[in-house]
């Protein structure tokens, strides 16, 4: 899977004229983003039968994305918003980078949502006819109240470098803003931690690991990010700015594993029911992504902890890393989701029932049940382009870069 | 109240798809869209036993919505297009405000009962079938049997009651204790699909 | 939610409101039809029967034996769908995934539109078609009809048909047709072993009401009186499946079901006994029953010797029964005339034993049905006598050993048969066989040991009847200047007359072929004989049908034929013993025309338009008048108001059809003739028995099929058995294309054990080949171990475009056994092998 990072990395030439080099970035997220929107419109003209969703496994690698971007984009407001809530020393005055990677990232996730979307010219009805109880519904509605208070926070941290707005309001909304993360995560987790119906999804454990996750990922974005910069030469950032946020990432890495394993067992202990998830993981064909998850982790944790392999290269691999280790994490909630059928019986298979529908059932569910077909990687790649686009345009036109003397 | 349902005898089901045809015809649905299908409870291939010969054993489900009571769908739909009729139970789906997000779909562990339409309805007979009464069909909006609660307008039952060849499916009122339905539960044993799913399905498989 | 269709399928704001309304507060109307629930405010439901929609009583004919009749839908001359319209008896009321489907077999894209006839220069079979105008393709046809019959003789050209459009209109206006144009009759050989055994032992029924019971035994409904329902190779779940619910309602009722089929079936799987058998050897077990019938002493003495042939002495030197003639009494005449011939009938009794005394039967209160005597130096032995010889032939070891049966199991089966009442419900699978008539001979036989005929709950057959009315208070219309000269030749032995030019004795030289309401290169045997043989012997063929099957592509001339509901129609026949009526719902689509009109219009240009003057109504109406058809109910007033009238007795649910009620059968002797002193073929064909074969088959006997017998040497090359299954998603062939059921059923396919499977490397859901020397198919192999191994069941009815290579007719063979006459269906060995991606 790509990632912005690396599309970010790519684009800017490591050369100190950081104008020119950000500006062709620039240039080519739009048109990524361009040529995502055509995509989508191709996708919706010609039918969503040209993505490899069917009926029995109805969501694929847009929700996918979905969770995986509303997860990054915790991670830059609760590293910027912490510090300040709690009146600590922050990360080197990072926080305002921090927050454009949530933004930018924000609008990813709403946007996977509404390309996933059969009727999106009916988003109007999410507005007029809420059903207030339901998991999608909140999402939306805090969803886009983070949205708002994102670019509110980053707002009220500009004013305050001014001298608009004082500390104490400052506080206060990055008290807001800490909440308000926390709670779109745990809300996003509800969307499949609230569901009966498939037993990988239904744990009340899903709530605080998506924001365990959410942390991981988050932190190894905005390292990377941070270390990227630096090298462009857009920003100064203290060695040890960038160790503690390894070190933080490294625990939340820990905490996040902790979650994985007690999930793990209390699914497998009781040999029962969670049988057939645990096998499907470890051995069945989600296990590249259960073991790419571990694997990755792991590394990650280990470059996080050990002081000497703490260089540069190495801690943006850590974050890579990291990040890479949450989307195999997704894949295996969203596509192990669907992997294991409630009711495994045989019936009509016709090209709507599943994506591999040519054999019987039991082939269908050999291999992963759901890959991508190659619109859904064209318009994935848009929406990464818009991520990255909105993040860059932030760097060139706002102030995003640490004040001089600042800590936080 | 009312409280419409079925019994379904899965004893004595062929699995010779005629509800599952009449439905398709009645509710004129798009080529590869099914809302009632036969599931056979054997073998991995449909209609083959399970077990090796000669001790074989076979046993055949039609399964659509099952109209739960407690629906975790209309519970997850953030429009409301999925909502429960409170007169009579019947789960129902509103096509024109439907924004295709398939949450539904997800929440249903009925997996296969509740259909997107992936593309632009396509009819292989290039024109309509089946009723006049039936709602439009729509691209890439979720569908699944109505309990065709058009049938109901006009007191009449759904479409896959009556041309059982076997004579093994019944519809009711499950809140009247004279209704044939009411009579079926109390006199033979049944099975319900995934009862510790707590939905609370209004069908009954008589076993 | 949208109540009636708006073409725009967005929300509007009309429908927006519409939707809040009913979201918020569904009301209940009130009134005398008491819907339920009320659909959106302000949208008028259409109701059947209003100016909206008209209701037609269509009747659904491919003769699967089911004769549904149907509501027919139609909305602006449109056929919208098709629902279940009543019988006249409740328990009968039926439809199917197929009748339900006749909307998408109406509008099939695929439906010939206009007539066709070959491209010129064209192979037969490459599909390469030009379209004529009917007045072309009429004229043509008429013109080579001329042509050949004055070249050739008017037996030159020939009429083939089947069963796939039963009605009387229709079959009548080609009978008259036939009968002036002394053409020649190919006939159907479907089913016959299973006809000719009840034939040839217990007759051909005709009831007062003028219904023939070709397969004769008791009505369905029936069955609830029996103590036990034993099926013997009846896949009645799918092939019959209207009959299934009757079963179920006396197993409810406490009937015990036992199925003996080599698969397991549906069928099979609901019963309390399933009897796992190898292909073909039904007999076998049936004359193990009976030895342990007779050896337990259970049979019933006085229904063989009052019902039977049992008492009746055979001379040892001509096998014929010892009568009353030969101790040199004159016949006497009895002053009654026999109907067919007109000849009076003279009486000649059959000589029998009292006491050790030779006397005639007529003088026998209690005849002995065991016996030897000396009559005038020749030794004379009851049939009875010569019947049990032939039972213990076989010991039951030995059966067990060449059915598979466990002997228990056996055993467990005779105190079965013979706690009676039973109900044996015959299928036609193992009839299919070469040797598949001696199973209903023998299966009947047992029954009349046992006296289990006659009466409630005691039954044996399958069960087919057909009202004679046009045959008979109509013959005039049929054969109006007396029957055909012409040949009569069955299919299966058509591709000898080909290659021999003759036919019993005279030149025959079949040089046209018309085929209707039929699809031979399909749905028979051994579709090489057909392309190969048979078709390139032919100056000019025909096909007059709905589709392009595969007797229509090797064709010259192909005519779309109007469907069901596009003409007033009678189907005279069934399961249900009835006339069943048949509205026009809509007017025939494209260029099509309903065959009656066919006809007419080419009789006006054989110059025969004066035998040809009525309409399709018409003609019924003549057909079905008079006094007799009056009498019987079947008039066609009657009809019309009725639209359902049965010509058996009895009624399906108070009093059900009882066959051969008091003993009375319809042989020559007017008993059951287990013995049969002058065996006759079921029709004359090429082959002629020899006194051996003549001698075997007057009694009970068991021979082992063609083909598919593990000591036949050619098992080494081909050890699988193949089967065919009477397809639950087309009947023969028709519903070949309909789209619906194409997706529940997409292509061909072969079910095969799994363990025979990955001995081949096959895997499920992977491209086999079937072969043999006769032909090769391709299809898709699905595990199922509902499987006999050894055995491959194949749903029949694809056509050869729908295969990827080949088709299952090639390997079939029309080789038939001279007594009846049959296509061996069943009787076939084959290999599979992985599919290597060719077309062979």
């Amino acid at each position: 899977m790509t990632d912005n990072t690396a599309a970010v990395a790519a684009k800017a030439p490591a050369a100190k004229g950081g104008g020119k080099g950000l500006t062709i970035a620039i240039g080519a997220c739009a048109v990524l983003a361009v040529l995502g929107i055509i995509l989508w419109v191709v996708q919706l003209s010609g039918g969503m039968v040209q993505t490899a969703m069917r009926n029995l496994d109805s969501w694929g690698l847009y929700i996918t994305m979905f969770m995986f971007f509303v997860g990054l984009s915790a991670g830059g407001l609760i590293i910027s918003s912490v510090p300040k809530a709690f009146g600590i020393k922050g990360f080197g005055g990072i926080s305002k980078i921090a927050v454009m990677t949530s933004i930018a990232c924000t609008v990813g996730a709403i946007a996977f949502v509404v390309v996933d979307l059969g009727q999106p010219v009916r988003l109007w009805e999410l507005f007029a006819y809420s059903n207030l109880g339901s998991p999608l519904m909140w999402d939306i509605i805090v969803l886009g109240t983070y949205l708002i208070l994102s670019c509110v926070y980053l707002w009220a941290m500009l004013q305050h470098e001014r001298g608009k707005v004082s500390a104490t309001a400052l506080r206060v909304i990055s008290v807001i803003a800490l909440v308000v993360a926390v709670l779109v995560h745990t809300v996003t987790a509800w969307i499949f931690g609230l569901q009966q119906s498939h037993e990988m999804w239904h744990t009340a454990l899903l709530g605080p690991w998506f924001v365990s996750s959410a942390l991981v990922c988050g932190t190894g974005l905005v390292m990377v990010v941070a270390l990227a910069l630096r090298a462009t030469g857009y920003l100064k950032l203290d060695q040890a700015y960038l160790v503690k946020l390894a070190k933080l990432l490294g625990a939340f890495l820990l905490v996040d594993l902790y979650f994985f394993g007690c999930d793990l067992l209390t699914e497998a202990f009781p040999a029962a029911g969670g049988v057939a998830i645990v096998e499907m993981l470890t051995s069945g064909p989600l296990a590249p992504f259960f073991w790419g998850e571990i694997v990755l982790s792991v590394l990650a944790a280990v470059i996080c902890f050990v002081p000497s392999l703490r260089t540069n290269p190495l801690m943006a691999l850590a974050g890579v890393a990291a990040i890479l280790a949450i989307l195999c994490k997704r894949v295996q909630l969203l596509v192990g989701g669907f992997q294991v059928p409630n009711i495994e019986w045989p019936a009509i298979m016709t090209p709507s029932t599943i994506t591999n529908w040519q054999g019987n059932l039991e082939q269908a569910y050999q291999g992963m049940v759901y890959w991508p077909a190659p619109i859904e990687f064209g318009v994935t790649l848009g929406v990464l382009g818009l991520v990255a686009l909105i993040f860059l345009l932030g760097i060139k036109m706002l102030p995003l870069k640490p004040a001089p003397g600042e800590d936080e | 109240m009312t409280h419409y349902g079925f019994v379904i005898d899965s004893k004595s089901c062929i699995s010779c798809h005629s509800c599952a045809v009449a439905c398709k015809v009645e509710n004129n649905l798009p080529d590869s869209i099914w809302w009632n299908r036969i599931l056979t409870d054997g073998g991995p291939n449909m209609d083959t036993p399970a077990g090796t010969y000669p001790n074989l054993t076979i046993r055949n489900i039609p399964m659509g919505c099952q109209h739960c009571e407690n629906p975790a769908c209309v519970k997850v739909c953030p429009v409301g297009a999925t909502y429960q009729d409170p007169e009579t139970g019947v789960v129902r789906q509103d096509y024109d405000k439907c924004i295709g997000c398939r949450m539904c779909m997800s929440a249903c562990p009925y997996t296969g009962v509740r259909s997107f339409n992936w593309e632009e309805p396509q009819y292989a007979i290039g024109q309509p079938m089946g009723s006049l009464d039936i709602p439009q069909h729509q691209k890439q909006v979720v569908e699944k049997c109505t309990m065709c609660w058009h049938r109901l307008a006009q007191g009449e039952k759904p479409a896959c009651i009556e041309p059982c060849p076997a004579r093994i499916r019944f519809w009711g009122d499950f809140d009247d204790p004279s209704s044939e339905v009411s009579q079926l539960i109390r006199e033979r044993e049944y099975m319900q699909l995934l009862p510790e799913q707590g939905t609370r399905p209004s069908v009954y498989y008589l076993v | 939610m949208s109540g009636t269709a708006s073409p725009l399928g967005g929300l509007t704001r009309r429908s927006f409101l519409k939707t809040t309304a009913v979201a918020g507060a569904a009301t209940v109307a009130v009134g005398a039809a008491a819907p339920t629930v009320a659909l959106a405010e302000g949208a008028a439901p259409v109701t059947a029967g209003s100016a909206e929609e008209q209701v037609y009583r269509g009747v659904c004919r491919p003769n699967c034996f089911g004769f549904c009749h149907l509501n027919v839908h139609v909305h602006d001359g449109k056929v919208m769908k098709t629902t279940r319209a009543p019988y006249n008896e409740s328990c009968y009321d039926r439809i199917c995934q197929r009748g339900l489907s006749h909307v998408q077999r109406i509008y099939d894209p695929q439906r010939l539109q206009y007539p066709m006839r070959r491209a010129e220069g064209t192979e037969r079979g490459a599909g390469q078609w030009e379209r004529v105008t009917w007045d072309e393709a009429l004229d043509e046809i008429a013109g080579k009809i001329k042509e050949i019959q004055g070249k050739y003789g008017e037996s030159a050209v020939a009429f083939l048909t089947a069963s796939g459009n039963q009605a009387a209109g229709i079959t009548s206006a080609y009978s008259r047709l036939i009968a002036l144009l002394n053409a020649s009759n190919i006939g159907p050989c479907l089913d016959m072993g299973s006809y000719y055994g009840m034939a040839a032992v217990a007759g051909n029924y005709v009831s007062p009401l003028m219904g023939m019971m070709m397969w004769n035994g008791n009505e369905p409904t029936d069955a609830v009186n029996a103590k036990t329902i034993v099926v013997w190779g009846a896949n009645i779940t799918d092939a019959q499946i209207q009959n299934w619910h009757l079963i179920k309602e006396a197993k409810q009722a406490g009937v015990k079901l036992v199925v003996i089929d080599p698969i397991f079936t549906q069928i099979a799987s609901q019963a309390d006994k399933w009897i796992p058998i190898r292909p073909a050897t039904d007999t076998l077990l049936k004359l193990a029953l009976m030895r342990l019938v007779i050896e337990r002493g259970a049979h019933d003495v006085a229904y063989l010797q009052q019902h039977t042939v049992a008492p009746y002495l055979v001379r040892s030197d001509t096998g014929k029964f010892l009568r009353r003639s030969d101790t040199g009494v004159a016949p006497t005449a009895t002053g009654q005339v026999d109907a067919t011939t007109g000849q009076e009938i003279m009486l000649d009794p059959v000589m029998v034993l009292v006491d050790g005394a030779i006397v005639p039967e007529t003088e026998a209160a209690a005849p002995a049905i065991e016996g030897t005597c000396d009559f005038e130096g020749v030794e004379c032995r009851t049939a009875f006598d010569l019947l049990v010889d032939n039972i213990m032939e076989h010991t039951v070891e030995e059966v067990s050993e060449l059915t598979e049966i466990p002997v228990a199991d056996i055993e467990e089966l005779a105190d079965i048969v013979i706690d009676g009442p039973v109900y044996h419900y015959e299928g036609y699978g193992p009839q299919a066989y070469n040797n598949g008539g001696q199973t209903t001979v023998a299966g009947l036989t047992l029954c009349a040991l046992l006296g289990n005929l006659g009466k409630p709950g005691a039954s044996y057959g399958a069960f087919w009847g057909i009202g004679l009315i046009t045959n008979i208070a109509a013959a005039q219309y049929t054969a109006p200047k007396g029957p055909s000269t012409g040949f009569n030749i069955a299919s299966v032995d058509l591709k000898n007359v080909v290659e021999q030019k003759k036919f019993q004795g005279k030149d025959a030289d079949i040089k046209m072929l018309w085929m209707y309401s039929a699809n031979p290169l399909n749905t028979h045997t051994d579709t090489h004989a057909w392309t190969d043989v048979i078709i390139p012997a032919m100056d000019y063929v025909v096909t007059a049908d709905s589709a392009l099957t595969d007797t229509a592509m090797y064709s010259d001339m192909v005519l779309p034929v109007a469907q069901w509901f596009e003409l007033e129609e009678v189907a005279n026949a069934g399961q249900c013993s009835s006339y069943n009526y048949n509205e026009k719902a809509i007017e025939p689509l494209y260029e099509s025309k309903a065959d009656p009109d066919i006809i007419r219009e080419l009789a006006g240009k054989l110059g025969l338009g004066e035998f040809f003057t009525q309409s399709t109504s018409e003609v019924l109406d003549s057909l079905f008048s008079g006094p007799i058809a009056t009498a019987v109910g079947a008039s066609m007033d009657n009809l019309r108001d009725k639209k359902q009238v049965r010509f058996i007795p009895g009624d399906a649910e108070k009093k059900p059809y009882i066959a051969y009620e008091n003993g009375a059968f319809a042989t020559p002797t007017g008993r059951f003739e287990f013995y049969r002193e002058t065996p006759v073929p079921r029709t004359p064909t090429t082959k002629t028995p020899t006194a051996e074969q003549v001698a075997a088959e007057r009694l009970p006997h068991f021979e082992p099929p063609l083909e598919a017998w593990p000591e036949n040497p050619l098992y080494e090359k081909y050890p699988l058995v193949l089967m065919s299954e009477r397809p639950r998603y087309r009947v023969h062939s028709q519903w070949f294309s309909t789209p619906l059921l194409r997706e529940i059923d997409p292509e061909p396919i072969v079910k095969i054990n799994p363990a025979d499977a990955k001995a081949r490397g096959i895997a499920d859901q992977s491209y086999i080949e079937a072969y043999n020397d006769r032909g090769t198919a391709v299809a898709k192999a699905i595990y199922s171990e509902a499987i006999r191994p050894g055995t491959l069941v194949y749903p029949k009815g694809w056509q050869l475009s729908q295969h990827k290579g080949g088709g299952w007719s090639n390997l079939s063979s029309t080789e038939f056994d001279v007594w009846i006459v049959n296509n061996n269906f069943m009787d076939v060995l084959c290999e599979i092998r992985p599919w290597d991606g060719k077309d062979r």
